[in-house]
């Protein structure tokens, strides 16, 4: 009886092991997996070519990257640029001035926007953003533009960060030593120039992180900015041109990977070029954010 | 000395403005969403399949969709959590508190949490292929499965951190096994687990490029594991993507579907996690 | 053959013996139920223990007093190797418990504890139903049959004096006891197991006067058939229930020996200077 227990102990004990190696390993296997299957037209190809040609003619067998990685480049900048701000207004609002029935109220707002599905902004992008983009911004600084452009990929992937942008920062704010803040206020600043010296000042990398973090995530958002962007393959001269982000290369070509054994292995090259971005850029915001909670944790 | 306060009240104008923007974005999303869809949701949305020419116009609805979404994101679920439980059960209850190996486990957790979904699908057709399954329900259960580990793991993680360990110290002083341990502390974090298992959830349903190349899709419901499986998202987009104006007031029908699922899913949540915090205390 | 009826020598390592009253004929040692040997703690490098030589009699109580921080939650966990769990905290030396040391390598941590009951300083009831918290250590240590399980359960919350108060809800939520209500079950819980030796982590300082009350009584009826061990911080409460104290500070044993004698005829300076509350 005894050793039916100490059996399943031990078992338990190697099983759970397993998994935490598994968990390990699996980055390194999706890395290799992608990497591998990326390998044919990365030796048919030259790799520099490849990721700077926008020449996209696969059933020519033209591989340019350059175009699609300038479009991820250029939508995720303008979500960082729309929602950067907006995000550290709202978290400094929240944590510094808001009172706590209001800052309750916003929980489930953050949350809601984070929870809704990527194609439900899509949809929501195809019905409003676009025409607006098309009728209403558009006309004043070009002559036509159909509205799927990199501006309405770059407000609706702006929405979509907002939230995660937002959790982070509040969470940064709050972490801050309550006595700093105090001693700021006790010297006579408003609660405006304690913000400005005390709080913004002494999270500047966590902001940074938090920023680095929803890049990556614009990075790799793929439904919503695959409805309003355009997907043309060329190379956007400006906002209100198309746009053919990496990941909607992937999503919308899948089909053709079957037909074609260096059309696949070109899209698993953009796969894979999406995950090292990513994991680069998720990395070091992580190590930076994991420095600070360890500075500030309390509990 | 006019200046600060001017100062101070002008931003403090803006900061209400961005947060009144936000706030206003969130309801003006569920507006657009209920506005256009509401008028074409009919019971035959919810119950039937599409029938021929669906697509183009004619009549059935979205079944094959909610049912293989249902489907998909319950074999990842299980598959998750046999992944999951271990894993935070053992870094937080069998590992030692600083210990490196924890740590780094942590740190992949946070990498894989932050690698996009289509990453997730492209892996997932990648391993399809090699293990000679075609799209279909099993693909899409691998594909959505990888997606909300993480996500699942983080959450039980979260919560089990916060446990006290005088439970973990008053099992083992009775002479429990670790397993036997183990089994108990399950139990306190109940809520914690379900309300990890409601925000993967959220995440997984929702998404559409993880199923996009795995689960392929089909106007039936799977009936079994090799058979393709439709999903909301996909339907979604499917039907957005016709020329006919009343597909794509179905497609804004299924949308509310979609959305509704994630509310309900959402406060579910917020419940259960408010429901454990009371417990701590 | 003049013995004194309840004077009975504590030997203690580098400690002079306490003295004793009557005729220095036959000194009877009790059977020492617990003995350390050179017993020495380090957490992180610290250390906490310092050559620990003690000797712990059977079903008596022993409480073990000092300042805060001085190593007494450190030697009772010792006692059921709780550090095991810790590999920031290494242990030197040996603990005789029975003859055996509980250190040698063949010796399986899961029977030491089984051993020793844990009170801790906070009532730590499981997840689970009143009676299951009960039935939960008979159970994993081997008891299947319904009926013994059930005889357990009540016998042992008839002991601790709950029995009564919960007879009709015994299956629901033990988080529903009041504070005092829980730790007693804790205490059912833990001589479910039949240990041998009864340990308490300062048990009654969460608890309020009339809890501790009840809780103190119960020691003093558990020392009949238990060792009983208790870290206290109350000087009081070591002066009430104990009939050996041991005082510890800085990770040293300074003194000890039966209660009466220690109180009242300290042999130490560091002793006199704790007992009138130079420090605490």
């Amino acid at each position: 009886m005894q050793r039916i227990r100490f059996a399943k102990d031990k078992t338990a004990r190697y099983f759970m092991l397993g998994v935490a190696v598994f968990i390990i390993l699996f980055l390194l296997i999706i890395g290799f997996s992608l990497f591998f299957k990326a390998l044919p037209i990365m030796r048919e190809k030259n790799l520099w070519n490849l990721l700077t040609s926008s020449e996209w003619k696969p059933f020519k067998g033209e591989f340019g990257f350059s175009s699609f990685i300038i479009s991820t480049v250029y939508v995720s900048l303008i979500a960082i640029i729309i929602a950067l701000p907006l995000s550290i207004l709202t978290s400094i609002y929240l944590n510094s001035y808001a009172s706590k029935s209001i800052r309750r109220f916003f929980e489930p707002v953050v949350d809601l926007l984070s929870g809704i599905p990527p194609v439900i902004y899509g949809v929501w992008g195809t019905l409003t953003i676009v025409p607006i983009v098309s009728r209403r911004i558009a006309p004043l600084f070009v002559e036509y533009s159909t509205g799927y452009t990199v501006l309405a990929g770059g407000i609706v992937l702006a929405v979509m960060i907002i939230p995660l942008m937002i959790s982070i920062m509040v969470e940064i704010f709050r972490s801050i030593p309550r006595d700093i803040t105090d001693a700021s206020l006790s010297l006579g600043a408003t609660r405006w120039q304690t913000v400005k010296k005390v709080i913004l000042r002494r999270s500047f990398s966590g902001i940074i992180a938090a920023m680095v973090l929803a890049l990556s995530r614009a990075f790799g958002e793929t439904m919503a900015v695959l409805m309003v962007c355009g997907n043309i393959p060329l190379i956007p001269h400006s906002f209100f041109d198309a746009c053919y982000p990496l990941p909607a290369l992937i999503a919308n070509n899948y089909g053709e990977m079957l037909s074609m054994p260096s059309y696949e292995s070109a899209l698993m090259l953009a796969a894979f070029l999406l995950f090292i971005i990513v994991i680069l850029f998720n990395g070091a915001s992580r190590l930076v954010l994991n420095q600070i909670e360890k500075r500030y944790h309390f509990t | 000395m006019n200046i600060k306060f001017a100062e101070e009240k002008i931003f403090k104008v803006i900061m209400i403005c961005s947060s009144v923007l936000i706030l206003g974005v969130l309801l003006y999303i569920l507006g657009t969403i209920f506005h256009k869809g509401l008028p074409a949701l009919t019971l035959d949305m919810i119950t039937k399949l599409p029938g021929g020419g669906f697509y183009l116009g004619k009549e059935g609805g979205v079944l094959n969709a909610i049912v293989g979404s249902f489907y998909i994101i319950g074999g990842a679920v299980i598959i998750s959590l046999l992944i999951s439980v271990p894993l935070v059960m053992f870094i937080n209850y069998y590992l030692p508190a600083k210990s490196v190996f924890s740590a780094i486990v942590r740190f992949s957790l946070d990498i894989l949490f932050g690698i996009p979904s289509i990453v997730y699908g492209a892996f997932g057709f990648a391993l399809m292929v090699y293990l000679g399954i075609k799209a279909s329900l099993l693909g899409g259960i691998l594909a959505v499965a990888m997606l909300i580990m993480p996500i699942m793991m983080r959450s039980l993680d979260e919560v089990a951190k916060l446990l006290s360990r005088d439970l973990p110290d008053a099992l083992l002083s009775l002479g429990s096994t670790k397993y036997e341990m183990a089994k108990v502390i399950l139990k306190q974090l109940m809520p914690g687990l379900i309300t990890a298992v409601l925000l993967a959830v959220g995440r997984g349903i929702g998404d559409a490029a993880t199923v996009l190349f795995t689960a392929g899709f089909t106007d039936n419901i799977p009936v079994s594991l090799g058979q393709p499986a439709a999903s909301l998202p996909l339907s979604i987009f499917f039907q957005l993507g016709s020329p006919v104006e009343e597909v794509q007031n179905r497609a804004y029908a299924s949308a509310i579907l979609l959305t509704v699922i994630i509310l309900i899913l959402s406060f579910s949540s917020r419940f259960f996690s408010s429901k454990f915090s009371k417990h701590k205390i | 053959m003049n013995i004194t009826a309840e004077r009975i020598k504590v030997q203690t390592g580098d400690h002079l013996l306490v003295e004793e009253k009557a005729t220095p004929e036959l000194k009877v040692i009790p059977d020492l139920a617990i003995r350390t040997e050179d017993l020495n703690v380090y957490i992180e490098n610290q250390h906490i223990l310092q050559d620990i030589n003690l000797t712990i009699p059977e079903k008596s109580i022993t409480c073990i007093i000092g300042p805060s921080g001085c190593g007494k939650t450190t030697f009772l966990k010792s006692l059921n190797r709780m550090h095991d769990e810790t590999p920031e905290v290494k242990t030197e030396g040996k603990i005789f418990v029975d003859g055996i040391n509980i250190f040698d390598p063949g010796i399986n941590v899961i029977d030491i504890r089984k051993k020793m009951g844990l009170l801790a300083q906070r009532p730590c009831p499981l997840p689970m139903s009143i009676f299951e918290n009960v039935a939960y250590g008979p159970r994993i240590h081997g008891i299947k049959r319904r009926k013994t399980i059930n005889q357990r359960v009540i016998q042992y919350l008839q002991y601790v004096g709950l029995w009564d108060e919960v007879r009709g809800r015994v299956r629901s939520s033990a988080s529903k006891l009041s504070i005092g209500q829980q730790q007693r079950l804790c205490l059912a819980r833990g001589l479910a197991i039949e240990p041998e030796y009864i340990l308490g982590d300062e048990a009654t300082s969460a608890l309020d006067p009339l809890s501790t009350k009840i809780i103190e009584e119960l020691f003093i009826k558990l020392k009949e058939k238990y060792t009983v061990i208790l870290v206290t911080h109350t000087l009081r409460q070591a002066r009430r229930i104990a009939d050996y104290i041991v005082f510890m500070y800085l990770g040293k044993v300074i003194e000890s020996g039966p209660t009466a004698e220690f109180f009242n005829n300290p042999k130490k300076q560091l002793t006199r200077e704790y007992l009138s509350g130079a420090f605490s």
